[in-house]
């Protein structure tokens, strides 16, 4: 069973946006988006690049810097320039004390290459 | 201008493009950029939410990014004193008397007739005289299926095939100028091949009718179904006076499976102008994209169009032909994606710098992990005319596969001593022999080049080379 | 000194020159000169307050001499260096005295006890001296700082620079050469250890009639990151550069960064420069970055250009070799060794060259045998 890291409360990332977080020293972007709170790597896989810093459209968040999108569910990108995944982070949602609180798994999900470059 | 000319001017406002007009005088006599000028140039033009929403969203990303630090210096570049939409209609055509005297000398030394140097000047008027004489074209064109319209057009009357290819290729974010094409583009060409269709012969820009050619934020989009094949062409070795300090064009490309696409583009620009494209085709299993590039004017122009081969055995070839005379700095290459094995890529680069001008070549090679028996080369060859000129070379490899081949070759050279006085000594002047081994050098992509286009090349060089010696 | 900055866009020479630690912000993957770079490995190098030991430097001639003594003539042009000079205490110097020549190479060690530690060594050489220096960088820990060598007018200094050392090691350090009027310096330099290994060398010209070569080998494995960049500055007419690095990517994991720059300005006329790598992937999963830049203000030069080729073995090459009876396994250890040994000859010096040919073919577990009559 994996180590779980609580992040912070959930008010403080509101809906259809994405906050920096550390975990064990790595930098992840926790993304509040319509279909649940997803965290990845906050690294762009093509280049150093903060992805909490761009827009989250759907279940996806862009990186500003040269467009490409991931998706959160499997950290695929959706299109170039990135091609390689970014890692993500099982997320759970525990009540404590009557506020929400995000925690996040210290270690990565296996990769699933679903969802890379639809045709 | 002929009063022909003026009445096809005035024929041309008249054409319905479903337009309404609010505040006319309001719009277009507005400089700088703000979310009101985006909003207008999509009421403008009757343009579906979505395409307003891209329109913001490029805005926003626009004013967020950075300059690029690298390439050229683009300090001059005033982004509050630009209009950022003229409507070509009202879009004032310069007149012969207005142009600058070593453009109206070239035309002249260039032998161009009457009526093209009114074409060129006037930009798009005189459509309505092409018209005629490319009717048949079209008729062909549209027998087998082939949708060659402007991009304003295209977006009204195919939105869902726009809607699905448009920003895929370069999205908005991808760098701080396709954002701002994507917030204000206006014009261009949008192309369309269906499957299996050879067009035989080039299409080219001029072919459109209406809308402006040349304009400041053209945005072209090509798809090109399976098996399909086409020759698009654009430009004009003529250089062309532009009043607009600023183009900024953004070109996306689908190259579908087993397809093949050729873009040739000559682009010669007066020295006012900051030239700053994104071009970038998508090639899919077996499919073939060439650009032939060909950078003649302009007082900076960074341009690197870029292949992503996405599917097996997909090649990518650029030819990039830069000439930079006084005033010039052409920071030019080509960014060549592997990212599915046995892809093949191939770039030749020849520029030469005279008077002053500088030319750059600024590439990639990226050869991604699973891109197995990939092959890459990439040939730089630069040649300075005189002392004063500037030749830089910057290529990025980046190779993450081992079972492949990638090599990179890059030479400068000088105008040989021993191969002028040859020439010279064979009759030759030293201005005729100077543009006979320019020619010599550029042979490899002139020979690629549509005829006309070459001979204009040709006769070009000529004029270059003379009063380049002493 | 305070720090000189140059408006860009200039796209290679350094743009700031201090002392002063403070003149430089901490790098980070999104700045172009750290763009290859490991800076996560490096980082501890980028702490003003960071307490380290000292390297020290011996050898026959080497004298040790306190940092404020030294009269150099380089400037710091990152963090890490001019953190590095900052705490310096003492610097190895080795002078070799004008008209001198030296038959037998002087043998340099750079040892540490520390697990962080600063050096700087200063290699001097007097006017039309002769010598060789070989300078054995050996890490036990992680090491920042400079090796700066100045040849002389008329001199000619050859230099065999090896670098080895545990996997878990970082080293960041600074090659500076100035080469005086026609004056001839050789480098050669093998990195052939260290974990995250950063080398950043420069050639500057003072006058006309200089001449650099610049060898590089290198392997990198699993878990290695080897980063060389080179600065050619050709402000001087008539000066010749050659530079040429090869390596090898052993294993999943290897990583390696090529960036040479050439800059050959407005005055400096007659230039010949030539740079090339070659980077050879003996396994899948590594990955090789390779970029010759080069700047021309002038056109008045005698040649330049450059070269790069990175890949597997060239199939026709085995080809080859097995139909002239080599097993495939004898026909990939020859080209290997053919492929290293050829800049390894440049060098000029026999006895390091075969040395250095056995290292690394121990390394790549290939036979060092020699070439009988085949």
């Amino acid at each position: 069973m994996s180590n779980f890291v609580r992040v912070g409360a959930l008010s403080n990332v509101p809906m259809g946006s994405a906050v920096k977080v550390t975990v064990l020293d790595r930098p992840i972007a926790v993304v509040n988006c319509a279909e649940g709170v997803f965290a990845i790597s906050d690294i762009c896989s093509h280049a150093d690049v903060s992805l909490s810093e761009g827009e989250v459209i759907d279940c996806t968040i862009e990186c500003w810097l040269h467009g490409s999108q991931f998706n959160l569910r499997t950290g695929q990108p959706l299109s170039p320039p990135a091609l390689g995944p970014v890692a993500t982070y099982e997320v759970r949602l525990v009540d404590d004390a009557g506020t929400t609180h995000i925690e996040v798994s210290a270690s990565p999900n296996p990769v699933s290459t679903d969802g890379r470059f639809q045709s | 201008m002929s009063t022909e000319q003026a009445a096809a001017i005035d024929e041309l406002g008249r054409y319905d493009y479903g337009w309404h007009d609010p505040d006319l005088a309001g719009v277009n006599a507005r400089r700088g950029l703000s979310e009101e000028v985006v909003r207008d140039i999509s009421a403008l033009k009757n343009e579906p939410d979505w395409m307003l929403e891209m329109r913001l969203k490029g805005l926003r990303l626009f004013d967020r990014k950075p300059m690029p630090s690298w390439g050229s210096d683009l300090n001059g570049i005033h982004f509050d004193n630009i209009k950022y939409f003229v409507r070509s209609t009202e879009k004032q055509a310069t007149s012969w008397e207005d142009l600058p005297d070593d453009i109206k000398n070239t035309y002249d030394r260039l032998g161009i007739p009457e009526a093209e140097k009114q074409r060129l000047v006037a930009g798009v008027a005189a459509q309505y005289e092409s018209e005629v004489v490319y009717h048949k074209i079209r008729e062909d064109l549209e027998e087998q299926g082939v949708l060659f319209l402007d991009t304003d057009t295209a977006l009204r009357e195919h939105e869902e095939m726009f809607k699905e290819y448009f920003g895929t290729v370069i999205p908005v974010g991808d760098n701080k100028f396709a954002a701002l094409n994507t917030a204000v583009w206006s014009g261009g060409s949008f192309i369309y091949v269906p499957k299996g269709v050879d067009v035989e012969i080039p299409l080219q820009a001029y072919f459109r009718i209406n809308t402006e050619n040349m304009g400041q934020f053209e945005r072209t989009l090509m798809i090109i179904d399976e098996g399909a094949k086409v020759h698009y062409v654009e430009g004009c070795t003529a250089p062309i006076y532009s009043s607009d300090s600023l183009h900024s064009a953004v070109v996306e490309i689908i190259v579908k499976k087993g397809a093949s696409c050729r873009y040739t583009t000559i682009q010669n620009w007066s020295t006012n102008v900051y030239n700053l494209v994104t071009k970038r085709a998508i090639c899919y299993e077996d499919a073939t994209m060439e650009w032939i590039d060909g950078n003649l004017g302009s007082k900076v122009t960074m341009k690197y169009p870029a292949v992503w081969l996405m599917g097996e055995r997909a090649h990518g070839e650029t030819l990039s032909l830069a000439f930079a005379g006084p005033g010039m700095h052409q920071d030019a290459g080509s960014k060549m994606i592997h990212a599915a094995p046995n892809t093949t890529s191939t770039i030749v680069s020849k520029s030469v710098a005279r008077g002053g001008g500088r030319t750059s070549y600024r590439g990639l090679v990226q050869i991604n992990e699973g891109a197995h028996g990939s092959r890459a080369t990439v040939k730089c060859d630069a040649l300075l005319i005189d002392d004063d000129s500037r030749s830089d070379t910057y290529p990025y490899i980046d190779v993450r596969e081992d079972d492949v081949s990638m090599g990179h070759e890059a030479t400068v050279s000088k105008i040989s001593d021993s191969q002028l006085f040859y020439l010279m000594s064979r009759g030759m002047t030293e201005d005729e022999a100077m543009a006979m081994i320019v020619r010599g050098f550029i042979e490899p992509i002139a020979r690629e080049l549509p005829m006309e286009y070459a001979i204009e090349l040709n006769r070009l060089i000529e004029l270059q080379m003379e009063g380049s010696v002493g | 000194m305070s720090a000189i900055t140059i408006a860009p866009p200039m796209d290679l020479a350094p743009r700031v020159h201090s002392f002063d630690p403070a003149a430089f912000s901490v790098p980070t993957a999104r700045d172009e000169e750290w763009r290859f770079s490991p800076v996560d490995r490096l980082k501890q190098f980028f702490d003003v307050d960071a307490t380290a030991g000292f390297v020290t430097a011996t050898g026959n001639g080497v004298n040790v001499v306190p940092m404020s003594e030294v009269a150099s003539s380089w400037v710091p042009i990152d963090l890490a260096s001019a953190i590095a000079r900052a705490n310096v205490k003492n610097a190895g110097v080795l002078e070799i005295p004008a008209q001198a020549q030296w038959a037998e190479p002087v043998i340099v060690d750079l040892t540490t006890t520390e697990s962080n530690s600063y050096q700087h060594l200063e290699i001097v050489a007097g006017k039309f001296s002769v010598a060789t220096v070989v300078i054995r960088q050996t890490l036990t820990g992680n090491v920042s700082g400079s090796i700066v060598i100045n040849v002389g007018d008329g001199a000619h200094l050859r230099v065999i620079t090896l670098v080895e050392g545990e996997f878990s090691t970082a080293l960041a350090l600074q090659m500076p050469v100035i080469v005086g009027r026609d004056a001839t310096f050789i480098g050669a330099l093998a990195t052939l250890g260290g974990g995250a290994v950063r080398i950043q060398s420069s050639v500057q010209y003072t006058a006309p009639g200089g001449r650099a070569e610049l060898f590089g080998v290198f392997l990198s494995d699993t878990g290695q990151h080897v980063e060389h960049r080179i600065f050619v500055h050709h402000d001087q007419p008539h000066c010749v550069s050659e530079v040429m690095f090869k390596g090898a990517l052993l294993n999943p994991g290897a990583r390696s960064a090529w960036i040479g720059d050439v800059l050959v300005r407005k005055d400096a006329i007659g230039t010949e420069t030539h740079q090339s790598n070659r980077n050879l992937l003996l396994s899948e999963g590594s990955r090789a970055d390779s970029v010759p830049n080069l700047e021309l203000e002038t056109g008045d030069i005698v040649r330049a250009g450059h070269a790069s080729a990175t890949g597997r073995f060239d199939d026709e090459q085995l080809f080859y070799l097995q139909s002239r009876g080599l097993t495939l396994d004898e026909a990939r250890q020859l080209v290997v060794r053919g492929f290293f040994a050829d800049v390894l000859g440049r060098i000029g010096n026999d006895t390091w060259r075969d040395s250095l040919l056995v290292t690394i073919s121990d390394r790549l577990g290939i036979s060092p045998v020699e070439d009988t009559d085949e």
